[in-house]
């Protein structure tokens, strides 16, 4: 059935990954890319494959639902890597053959690459889409951008757009399952035909579904307005999002992570660099 | 007699767009008393839910023509009012819409509760109280982390009871709450809103066309073209069978039997209005054939 798709990729649990505050989690987010792109030599690199690591292990998100989360990039990955093993013409040569050339640097430049891009997916959608319910998101953000609103940014009404977005979203799509089948059930054919036909024929879904979106919207609004909704200003929270001792923790460790990144930028991994020179 | 909310010579016309006015309510006089339980019934177009919409100030002077009075909570609605005060009136005049899905605004059920009590700007400890009182008042403890689109008909229906209740009104209007959904959820609301009936403190409004859900009320409205066609407890109401048929609406199924039966000189009691006492009076008829 179509509504009982999964918004995003969130896995409800109770990991301590899951426990820790959505605004510390977007600001380890932040530092762990950023660790990402400072990182340079082979033992900053090992460091934050190994954080990575733990970050997943504690998650307790399965190895195969990571997986399916990389598909989309093993394309990419295999094609960079490929391109810093074959094109990279620096350091010592390690094979030959006819025009193909490997040479070392090719080597490290390829796992480096790897691993960046390894840790970069594995350590955002962990903290992030895995273990964070979009509504804990952004009620994050709204938390984090609450300043802005003093400048005049709408912080409350974008949040409340995205959580309203997020709240329609099988609503909506369960609509679409019955337009679509109230079009079938007159002859309309989706799935055959010229994409132009194709394009038409889901033509005769949209607008349908637009007019129903918008005409929740009204009733919606008319419904906010009774239950006594007037804007941001004076409203107060169900659930007021506390920091505990132990998110600050977790802050220190993330940048504990970059500390360390940082520092071990200058000591390359001679060990791997030995075992492959001639 | 303390009354919530006084209607004196009301008539009302929609301006549709074009400036053309279409009549909806015409010369309408009815008090609702403060604690008591009365149903609304009418055709589609009889009226009944513009007349909801006007208590609440969903539809106001800007959307047509009003004339006479609307006075809630002893302030007058139809004339130009003050924000402060609307607001003040659509807080303590709840209203439960007929389609369960446009009224849920967040992603979890306890959230959704307690979005009325937010926009209040209570304590949020309070608010939790009020969430977990609500939700047992409407028997959908245990849902609070539910997401709403999990649930039924019934179950949205009366998640959004609990939301309008969180907000502590003295008065729930029910706009064809029941419209939208099957058979065991209307039972499900239904009985939610004879509780609440039963706990004296809440005035209560039901819109309704299902004649079934207006044999438990104090009293009966029933507006046609509209207009007031009929006012009185149920009794007085479904117990005048042809006057009900002339400008075809419906008495409860039940009642209806009886009224077959008596034309057929079979019985000569009390029409019955529930299924319960028919079904008593069916035994009775059948014992005294035999």
């Amino acid at each position: 059935m179509i509504r009982d798709i999964t918004l995003g990729q969130y896995f409800p649990g109770n990991s301590p990954i899951h426990r820790i505050d959505p605004r510390m989690k977007l600001l380890m987010a932040i530092i762990m890319i950023v660790a990402t792109f400072v990182a340079s030599s082979g033992t900053s690199f090992a460091l934050l494959f190994i954080a990575t690591l733990i970050l997943f292990l504690l998650s307790r998100i399965s190895v195969k639902t990571l997986m399916k989360g990389m598909k989309p990039i093993v394309f990419i990955l295999i094609f960079t890597t490929f391109f810093q093993i074959f094109f990279t013409r620096t350091g010592d040569l390690l094979f030959e053959w006819r025009f193909i050339k490997i040479y070392t640097n090719g080597i490290i430049f390829a796992i480096k690459m790897f691993i960046r891009v390894i840790v970069l997916i594995t350590s955002t959608s962990v903290l992030l889409s895995y273990t964070t319910s979009p509504i804990a998101l952004t009620d994050g953000l709204e938390q984090m951008l609450k300043p802005l609103a003093k400048i005049g940014v709408p912080v409350h009404d974008f949040a409340l757009i995205m959580s309203i977005a997020l709240r329609f979203i099988p609503t909506l799509l369960e609509e679409t399952e019955k337009i679509m089948s109230a079009q079938k059930a007159r002859g309309t054919d989706f799935s055959t035909g010229s994409l132009m036909k194709r394009a038409r024929a889901l033509l005769a879904v949209f607008v349908p579904l637009l007019a129903s979106a918008i005409r929740h919207a009204i009733d919606l609004a008319d419904a906010m307005i009774c239950r006594g909704y007037r804007g941001g200003s004076g409203r107060t929270k169900l659930n007021v999002m506390k920091l505990k001792f132990t998110d600050f923790l977790w802050l220190f460790a993330a940048a504990a992570v970059l500390a360390g990144t940082i520092l071990c930028n200058p000591f390359t991994l001679d060990v791997i660099k030995g075992a492959f020179i001639k | 007699m303390d009354n919530i909310i006084e209607i004196r010579d009301l008539s009302f016309s929609y301006k549709d767009p074009e400036g053309k006015l279409h009549p909806a309510l015409h010369n309408i006089n009815l008090d609702f008393e403060r604690g008591t339980y009365t149903a609304i019934l009418g055709h589609n177009g009889s009226g009944k839910s513009t007349l909801a919409k006007l208590i609440n100030m969903v539809v106001t002077a800007d959307d047509g023509v009003i004339e006479g009075s609307i006075k809630v909570l002893g302030k007058e609605v139809t004339t130009a009012i003050s924000d402060d005060d609307a607001y003040e009136i659509q807080c303590r005049i709840g209203m439960v819409h007929q389609n369960p899905d446009d009224q849920i605004v967040a992603t979890t059920v306890e959230e959704d509760v307690a979005f009325g009590p937010e926009n209040l700007g209570m304590d949020p400890k309070l608010i939790r109280e009020k969430v977990t009182q609500t939700l047992a008042a409407v028997g959908m403890e245990g849902h609070e982390k539910s997401a709403p689109h999990r649930l039924s008909g019934g179950q949205k229906q009366r998640i959004a009871i609990a939301g309008v209740l969180a907000m502590d009104p003295e008065c729930i209007i029910f706009d064809e709450s029941t419209a939208m959904l099957d058979p065991q959820g209307r039972d499900a609301v239904m009985k939610t809103i004879d509780e609440l009936h039963s706990r004296g403190d809440v005035t209560i409004i039901t819109i309704t066309h299902y004649m079934n859900e207006a044999t438990d009320a104090d009293r009966v409205v029933v507006l046609n073209r509209g207009e007031v066609f009929m006012d009185g407890t149920p009794e007085e109401i479904f117990t005048q069978v042809e006057k009900l048929h002339s400008v075809s609406l419906d008495v409860p199924q039940v009642t209806e039997l009886f009224y077959g039966l008596q034309k057929a000189g079979k019985y000569n009691g009390k029409l019955p209005l529930h299924t319960n006492e028919g079904a008593e009076e069916l035994a009775k008829l059948l014992k005294a054939e035999r």
